[in-house]
């Protein structure tokens, strides 16, 4: 009888294969876009989600946060290969 | 676009990255981690499970769109081509990809539904009795491209002590956009109910002063 061993969730954003030099970069395309969502899904402009927004995300974007958390992300994929390798999974 | 498809073909087709010559540097390295370095390539899919997934799925009332034939011009989407690149890569394990139409209004399946289809893949699993042990990956999410660090935390927390009200409640305004693919979360949600939460990954990942960026998450169950 066959059985579900194992399960997993993951992100597949395309920045997972960007180096922390490149990740900002993909800030250009929000930028771009024609319309936004907030968090509660209603449209907006990129302007309104900043005026939308009560908190600072400067402090979220400096170079050593955005490598922290890069390589967190990466060691977590490589950790999820692991184990994926290791349930000897049929299909 | 079904709302939910099988593909029972004999293989997934993954082709080299193909993108205009405008497309900026940064942007073919990272697309890079979905695709054939050079050659395409076929990953094999378990047709005789796609077919019995499909059959026992339909018995359990799910309306399953079923299609052994793929593009082979552009081949496995993203979602696909990363798993199939970045986790399992090199290893001979057939798939059978489940497509959820999580994105394209108007005929997404609710949140309930996903759950149920995670609880019904699972008992349908058990009706199967030429192999063993399978394993399941939901793959995107989490929201994007406006990080909602609350709702994020809501999921992981939720993966950690599996919480049907909670997956089946997520209101849908929350769930457009890139948001969307944390249906395919909540239809493994529903195929856990009999493992153990082993761990997980969070990452608030921001990349512009708006808030913009994606809620990378990681979580296994065994």
């Amino acid at each position: 009888m066959a059985k579900i061993v194992f399960a997993a969730g993951t992100s597949h954003s395309p920045a997972l294969g960007s180096t922390k030099e490149d990740y900002l970069l993909h800030g250009c395309r929000d930028r771009e876009r024609d319309w936004q969502l907030d968090i509660n899904g209603n449209r907006c402009t990129f302007d309104d989600l900043i005026n939308k927004t009560n908190r600072s995300f400067s402090n979220k974007i400096a170079p050593e946060i955005i490598e922290k958390r890069i390589k967190n992300c990466k060691k977590a994929i490589e950790k999820m290969r692991k184990n994926i390798e290791a349930a000897s999974l049929d299909a | 676009m079904p709302s939910i498809l099988i593909y029972g073909g004999e293989f997934l087709h993954n082709v080299p990255l193909r993108l205009g010559p405008e497309a900026p540097d940064y942007w073919r390295k990272a697309r890079q981690q979905f695709h054939e370095l050079k050659q395409p390539c076929d990953y094999p899919v378990h047709s005789d499970l796609a077919k019995r997934l499909t059959t026992e799925l339909i018995n359990a009332n799910f309306d399953i769109s079923y299609s052994c034939s793929m593009d082979q011009e552009i081949g496995e989407g993203h979602a696909f081509g990363f798993v199939h690149q970045r986790l399992i890569k090199d290893l001979d394990v057939p798939v059978v990809p489940v497509i959820i139409n999580t994105y394209y209004p108007p005929n997404q399946p609710g949140p309930r539904r996903c759950y149920e289809l995670g609880r019904s893949i699972s008992a349908a699993i058990r009706k199967i009795d030429n192999i063993d042990r399978v394993g399941i990956i939901a793959s995107g999410g989490l929201s994007h491209f406006t990080i909602d660090e609350c709702l994020d935390r809501q999921i992981i927390e939720a993966c950690k002590e599996n919480k049907p009200e909670f997956w089946t409640s997520i209101p849908r305004n929350k769930l457009k956009s890139g948001n969307s693919e944390i249906r395919n979360w909540i239809t493994v949600a529903g195929t856990v109910e009999h493992l153990a939460y082993d761990w997980s990954v969070y990452e608030p990942c921001y990349r512009t002063e708006a808030g913009t960026g994606c809620g990378m998450a990681f979580a296994v169950w065994r």
